[in-house]
């Protein structure tokens, strides 16, 4: 088991995956500025390859990363006798329970080299949280999760989101509660097994 | 009544396609469905499929959050005794239910599991 409190952002990481793109596409149009003044094929390349580059690593980069951590993951606990009760692959968070050990697994999506398999007794606090707002007729809501607590930690991981106010009683909405509330109680289940 | 009865048969569960009248409700039963949960759903047509996998509860409560229920009732035509059956598998969520469509059985394939 893992004993680092838990940290959702790699702050090197966010870093690399922003930061070092716009160095390729800078140190691209320095080269093409010095060396290809007078333009040509030269300082297309240094211009528009970096750039082009970038964007596609903006783009496939980190969501590939950790579409390959996520399946490693998985794989790592099968072998090491982790029994997935439940699984859940939010989009940027992935939360693996196993009730009767009483362990919760985690990967964040901008800290995906950290692996953390963790003792459910240190969550401190479960819950749903519907996102219900407005009255009356307008009544709705966006965004539907479930949240925890571990070392202090808050670990929000939506079950449903949208850029529109959906209601309360649509069936989309219903199952995204559905699965909050199984996950708080499989959490919970998780939690009280760790203390016997 | 005849084209009215032949509407209801058509679209209702507790109409005799036969006779085109109300049938009576015999039983009503609250089942568990442990095996399907929330996001997993899948339509079974198969009576054994039911028989297998429907675990009888009390109330709605007894139903862990995430996990499906199925509402049984089965109804008796007054005329001519056939009996029906209609089970309605929905997900139960806090006050509200997400139904998934009834789905029929008239040729007597649960008749005597409602009755275990």
């Amino acid at each position: 088991m893992n004993a680092k409190p838990v940290k959702k952002i790699n702050i090197v990481y966010l870093l690399l995956v922003i930061a070092v793109p716009i160095a390729v596409i800078a140190l691209g149009g320095l080269i093409g500025n010095c060396f290809f003044r007078d333009g040509g094929m030269g300082a297309v390349v240094c211009f528009m390859g970096p750039t082009l580059l970038s964007v596609a690593w903006w783009i496939l980069g980190p969501t590939s990363i950790w579409n390959q951590k996520k399946k490693q993951m998985m794989k790592q606990l099968d072998s090491q006798g982790f029994n997935r009760n439940q699984t859940f692959y939010g989009s940027n968070q992935t939360v693996a329970v196993d009730i009767r050990q009483g362990k919760v697994a985690l990967l964040f999506f901008w800290n995906p080299f950290e692996q953390y398999i963790l003792s459910a007794g240190r969550i401190t606090k479960t819950w749903t949280e519907d996102g219900a707002g407005g009255a009356g007729f307008m009544r709705g809501t966006s965004r539907v999760g479930f949240l925890f607590l571990i070392d202090g930690v808050k670990v929000r991981v939506n079950t449903f989101t949208s850029n529109q106010r959906w209601r309360m009683d649509d069936p989309k909405i219903l199952e995204a509660i559905s699965k909050a509330d199984m996950m708080v109680q499989v959490l919970d289940a998780a939690k009280q097994a760790s203390r016997d | 009544m005849g084209l009215l009865g032949k509407i209801l048969a058509k679209f209702q569960d507790d109409w005799c396609k036969d006779c085109k009248c109300e049938m009576e409700k015999v039983r009503k039963q609250l089942f568990a469905l442990p095996n399907m949960t929330v996001g997993h759903y899948v339509e079974h047509k198969d009576a054994d499929y039911y028989r297998r996998n429907l675990r009888m509860v009390d109330k709605k409560a007894d139903i862990p959050p995430g996990m499906y229920a199925c509402g049984a009732i089965q109804y008796r035509c007054p005329e001519c005794g056939k009996r029906v059956t209609a089970l309605d598998p929905f997900l139960p969520v806090r006050d509200e239910e997400k139904h998934e469509g009834s789905i029929l059985f008239e040729h007597g394939e649960l008749d005597d599991f409602l009755w275990l």
